[in-house]
């Protein structure tokens, strides 16, 4: 329909051209409050897999994450709804079920996942507190625990699909790899938290198994984080991590001391004959410091790189057909 | 023949009011909605200002105001259009550039001009925004306000393939869900053998 022929090759003077620098798309309005949220739902969502998946003898494992899955609603839930800039309205998430957003795909995972984890929570807490449940309230319980850990599976990594399916040219350059990274970060996270759980337990058996799972966790963790860097720089979209702190604080502060080094402790952790208890402890903020750093990074670089426009054009930038 | 036009380039950065609008696929609330005329309108009395439409829009259109706190965009002056009129834009435009109609109908008065255009020696002139063609592409079918240009895209601060981001949830929520749920099924495995050790 159209005569393509001027645009068939771009020539060399036309690349990187711009209008004037200025940029071609916006930012999105988000801070501390939305990267708060990706996380605390990370850290909530796989704390509740990792309590479906635990050998029921290990009720401390089991008690922690379903309290920590329903802290996580209770807190995520707020950040989101304050960061609404017509926050009073926020229940105008619950008009409609829109499938090609992933906005309203987390509203109801979100009400999914807080449902289930609230249900989950007081049936542990009344158990907790010496009223043992009928045996119709314990199927009801156990049937409840596979369905709040695939809740908590897509609470986990949603939040990468979120940013992914946008014009912002950091995510939507690497919209598997940023989800994937998420999802690995978030179980890393979420064994990190229940680890610092049971310390105050203090219950070694279920220490060693929270140990292998966040080995193998932050071993996947890492081995997407650097993939998603190798992808940013095929797309040619680094330079807002590579010209601002941000590169920094990927490189050091999630890759290496949020994963790298966690990684290193686990090993000889696993493999050791005893325990750090306290060691095992700093190295679990350090996941968790890092597993936050990761969402508020990527968040901020990707605002910084909407501003580019030479980032955006070398994504939007193909010949057509 | 002497630079078109002193090479003055002129467009009006109107909302494309794509067709499928990502701004549109975006809205967690229905707030945007297609109206009876085909365009694209953010409904003032829903939006509740998650300014994911911001972020959504492949030419940086939609914009939160931080006064009243919700989304806003050009309506093609929806107002006008219920009253029979043409937009305000189309409406002041003293050379009739910018013109209002029928979509298949300006389809093929565009593309009359730009055969006639070739015809003079303006070889650089073609749409951005029609079917199949720059502007349109990845998921975008067309933009519903669409241009004749006579320079690269991105000279006009345009995208060249900007893409539909909607095509891209798919793919991340696969590749998320894979990972999680590869690490669950880790996680049941080391438990398993936890207990294997104990007996």
């Amino acid at each position: 329909m159209t005569d393509a022929a001027p645009l068939a090759v771009r020539a060399a003077d036309e690349r990187d051209v711009t209008y004037y620098g200025l940029p071609s798309v916006k930012p999105s309005l988000w801070g501390g409050l939305v990267s708060g949220y990706m996380f605390v739902a990370g850290v909530g969502g796989s704390a509740q897999i990792i309590a479906t998946a635990a050998d029921r003898a290990l009720t401390p494992i089991i008690r922690n994450g379903r309290y920590i899955a329903l802290a996580a609603t209770v807190l995520g839930g707020p950040l989101l709804i304050i960061d609404l800039h017509t926050p009073q309205r926020w229940y105008n998430m619950l008009r409609i079920f829109r499938k090609t957003s992933p906005m309203s795909i987390g509203t109801w995972v979100l009400m999914s996942f807080g449902s289930l984890s609230a249900a989950l929570a007081a049936a542990q807490f009344a158990a907790d507190h010496g009223h043992s449940p009928s045996r119709t309230m314990q199927t009801v319980i156990k049937l409840l625990d596979v369905p709040a850990a695939l809740a908590g599976m897509a609470m986990s990594t949603y939040t990468g699909a979120l940013l992914s399916a946008t014009s912002t040219p950091l995510w939507a350059a690497a919209p598997r790899r940023i989800a994937a990274a998420f999802g690995a970060s978030a179980m890393a996270s979420g064994a990190a938290a229940l680890t610092i759980a049971e310390q105050g337990c203090g219950a070694p058996d279920t220490g060693r198994a929270l140990d292998r799972i966040a080995l193998v966790a932050s071993a996947v963790e890492l081995f997407l984080l650097l993939s998603l860097r190798q992808r940013f720089r095929e797309q040619g979209v680094d330079s807002a991590l590579n010209e601002t702190g941000w590169g920094l604080a990927y490189d050091l502060g999630v890759m290496a001391l949020g994963a790298g080094v966690p990684i290193l402790h686990h090993v000889e952790s696993v493999i050791g004959p005893e325990r750090a208890p306290r060691r095992a402890l700093i190295i679990s903020l350090a996941v968790l410091a890092g597993g936050f750093l990761l969402r508020h990074g990527l968040l901020r670089a990707g605002n910084i790189s909407a501003k580019r426009p030479k980032d955006y054009f070398r994504l939007t930038g193909r010949v057509p057909q | 023949m002497a630079p078109f036009q002193s090479n003055w380039l002129m467009m009006s950065d109107v909302c494309k009011h794509c067709s499928p609008a990502p701004c549109l696929e975006a809205c967690p609330t229905g707030a945007i909605f297609r109206t009876e005329f085909d365009t694209v309108v953010v409904q003032q009395d829903i939006c509740n200002g998650c300014g994911y439409c911001v972020p959504a829009c492949p030419f940086g259109i939609v914009g939160v105001s931080l006064e009243d706190g919700k989304a806003h965009k050009c309506t093609l002056c929806y107002d006008r259009l219920k009253g029979g009129l043409e937009p305000a834009c189309a409406k002041s435009c003293p050379t009739d550039s910018i013109q209002f109609g029928a979509l298949d109908e300006l389809h093929a008065r565009a593309q009359r001009r730009v055969e006639e255009l070739h015809t003079k020696g303006v070889e650089n002139a073609y749409l951005y925004g029609a079917p199949g063609g720059p502007g349109a592409t990845d998921g975008l079918r067309q933009l519903n306000a669409f241009f004749l240009l006579t320079a690269a895209p991105e000279t006009y601060n345009l995208p060249r393939t900007p893409s539909r981001p909607v095509e891209r949830i798919g793919p991340s929520l696969t590749s998320g869900l894979a990972t999680v749920a590869g690490l669950a099924l880790a996680s049941l495995i080391l438990f398993a053998a936890r207990r294997g050790d104990r007996r």
